[in-house]
């Protein structure tokens, strides 16, 4: 962090002013990168058809394994220059910028080789089919030749973020989402290139070299603080070491979340068919966009809460919780009504196959049943983090994914009649459990306030 | 004259600091600096305490970086204030502060020997001592047994050498970085202090002649 390590308006300016502050930059952001999200998957539903959209499906917790390797380097990096930028010491930070920039390479190249010789079965583990392979393949193969470039991009924005310049970093997503979006139609169609879903992930890299080529523009500049330059690139053990021993958490956190999406993809197969796969990948995207509507909000909320709880202002606490969680029950419960009343309008944005808008519809609508409570937990999780209880943190966010999530997924297909069903269910049953035990935590911790205040 | 002194857990390089700061009328920073922190930020002291010269390398410590794992990071870059990397820009701030205000004191530990790399004139030192001394030492100021003493004072030391390395991407106790480094064994504490007070005096009569 640069500049002031503490702000101290943080203890004395109005809460909804400061909520404001911090959380309208983070959503903005997210919201960059959910259009980004949707803008593939919408190109290919209609321009090549159901088949192509199921058969992306699997590739997403494939990409996500990729991002999760890249966020490893990106994470650690960026973490380590915050620190040594808040010290002044421009020389270690390029330092780790440069071998940053190295491993994000290395990495880039081993796991595109490890997952090009493996492809066709990973892929068939995630929940392709062998109507869906081709495709799942087609797309993978180019996305990951690109894989290096993926990951500097991503790498070099979290570290411009860490470096004082998240506008900069912005700028850079926006940029790539505007040219996919571009790009995208143009290469795909037939009337365009005609690439088919090959044309998608072309467009997709390219977007990000494009935005690659302005940040490496910005990060050569030898006005910045920050800068590559010669003698920065030899890998330093000690500088290594440290990087992946931060990184490594953010990475499993995020394997976690993929494990989750392969098991749906799996079931969904196994108890349905190819439609139901590609329902889900859409039913996914769509509900993204509001969860990441309220992970920008948590992101505003914890500087507040975080630091008002260590100056035991309780006070500002319980009121920085509660307007969070308000806005997040708003965002949830838009996305509830969205879900709920107008599926078949979102749904038309990915696809016209009826077979797989039925079934989209159907999905979504049970999918959302817990939506207006789920924000709360989500926000719940979060603020213990911020207030320094990582270990309630962590089962919240785990318990919203995962802990109840699989035995749930395995479970009901084998008493729900008809079985698919069961897989659909097990979702808004899980996040209903979720919530109860967020809001058992968070009474108790109230409590917790009450009494701190009262003293 | 602005002395750092890194210590190895049981060396006795407080003691020493202390005797050094009275032959030369000075302040000494050591907890005090938590104080320092939590004034001037405003956050309740046990935080400081709780981060005071460790980083945990566990599993909980990751949970304090709000990083989200797809990598997008907070685009404010804020982060929690409460993460052990905000409380250590605080009271290196406080460091600072310090160096600035005071022409003259001795910094324990808490990495102030790369906080105040550029303060010109700055001496570091590095205070050592024989394992078996250290472990009589300490066994003997907290009460416990030897064996005790000496696992405690063998992770102690590892997770002073982890915060150093993590914060300053240094090594802690690398001679190279140090202006003197001195086994209080060999002369015990009194001695070793004598000492450093008069490597202290001629490094100011060296920079007297050449001023």
């Amino acid at each position: 962090m640069t500049g002031k390590a503490v702000p101290t308006e943080l203890g004395t300016e109005k809460i909804s002013k400061l909520l404001a502050k911090y959380a309208i930059p983070s959503i903005v952001a997210m919201i960059a990168s959910s259009i980004y999200n949707i803008v593939d998957s919408a190109y290919i539903g209609h321009g090549i058809g159901p088949m192509a959209l199921s058969g992306l499906a699997p590739t997403f917790p494939l990409m996500n394994i990729s991002a999760a390797f890249g966020a490893m380097v990106g994470v650690g990096a960026s973490t380590m220059i915050s620190v040594r930028l808040g010290q002044k010491d421009y020389r270690s930070a390029q330092q780790i910028l440069g071998n940053a920039f190295v491993m994000n390479i290395l990495v880039g190249v081993v796991l595109a080789v490890v997952t090009l010789s493996f492809l066709d079965p990973i892929l068939l583990f995630f929940g392709a089919s062998e109507n869906t392979l081709s495709y799942a393949r087609e797309y993978m193969v180019w996305i990951l030749l690109g894989n290096v470039f993926t990951h500097l991009y991503f790498g070099f924005n979290a570290i411009l973020r860490s470096a004082g310049h998240p506008d900069k970093a912005m700028k850079a997503t926006i940029l790539t989402v505007v040219l996919n979006c571009i790009l995208d139609p143009l290469f795909i169609f037939p009337w365009g290139l005609n690439m088919g879903i090959r044309g998608a992930a072309i467009a997709t890299i390219l977007s990000q070299c494009v935005s690659l080529t302005w940040q490496m523009r910005i990060l050569t500049n030898k006005n910045e603080l920050l800068h590559l330059h010669r003698g920065i690139y030899r890998l330093e053990g000690r500088i290594v070491r440290e990087i992946l021993s931060i990184g490594i958490s953010p990475c499993l956190m995020n394997l976690a979340a993929c494990t989750v999406v392969i098991f749906i993809n799996r079931a969904l197969l196994n108890y349905g068919d190819d439609y139901a796969v590609g329902a889900f990948s859409v039913i996914h995207k769509v509900s993204f966009v509001f969860v990441t509507l309220v992970m920008g909000l948590n992101q505003g909320m914890q500087p507040i809460a975080g630091y008002n709880y260590g100056a035991e202002r309780y006070d500002r606490v319980i009121k920085v919780l509660k307007l969070t969680i308000l806005w997040a029950t708003v965002a949830m419960t838009l996305g509830f009504a969205v879900c709920e009343f107008l599926p078949r309008y979102a749904a038309l944005v990915f696809t016209t196959d009826e077979q797989m808008l039925k079934e989209i519809v159907r999905g979504m609508r049970i999918n959302a049943y817990i939506f207006p409570l789920i924000g709360s937990q989500m926000v719940i999780g979060n603020f213990f983090q911020a207030i320094a209880k990582p270990w309630k943190a962590i089962f919240l966010s785990l318990s919203r994914q995962f802990l109840f999530l699989i035995p749930f997924l395995l479970w009901f297909p084998t008493f729900w009649k008809p079985a698919l069903d069961g897989v659909w269910f097990s979702m808004p049953a899980s996040d209903l459990v979720s919530c109860i035990t967020g809001f058992i935590l968070l009474a108790v911790q109230l409590k917790n306030f009450r009494k701190l205040i009262n003293q | 004259m602005i002395i750092t002194i890194s210590r190895q857990l049981g060396s006795g390089g407080r003691s020493a600091s202390r005797i050094i700061a009275e032959h030369y009328g000075i302040n000494v920073y050591d907890k005090k600096l938590i104080e320092l922190a939590a004034q001037e930020s405003g956050l309740h002291r046990q935080f400081f305490e709780q981060a005071d010269e460790k980083v945990s390398r566990s599993f909980r410590s990751f949970l304090f970086g709000s990083r989200s794992a797809s990598g997008h990071g907070t685009a404010t870059g804020a982060g929690s204030p409460l993460s052990g990397d905000a409380l250590f820009k605080v009271q290196s701030d406080v460091i600072r502060d310090i160096a600035q205000r005071e022409p003259s004191c001795i910094i324990l530990g808490r990495c102030a020997d790369y906080i105040l790399r550029d303060v010109p004139g700055l001496i570091s030192i590095f205070i050592t001592a024989d394992l078996d001394d250290r472990v009589r030492r300490y066994a003997k100021h907290d009460k416990i047994s030897d064996a005790e003493a000496q696992s405690l004072i063998e992770k102690g030391d590892a997770r002073r050498a982890s915060y150093y390395n993590y914060y300053t991407q240094r090594k802690w106790g690398d001679a190279a970085h140090y202006d003197l480094c001195i086994n209080s064994s060999r002369l015990g504490i009194e001695g070793t202090a004598e000492q450093i007070i008069r490597f202290v005096d001629s490094l100011s009569a060296a920079q007297e002649r050449n001023s």
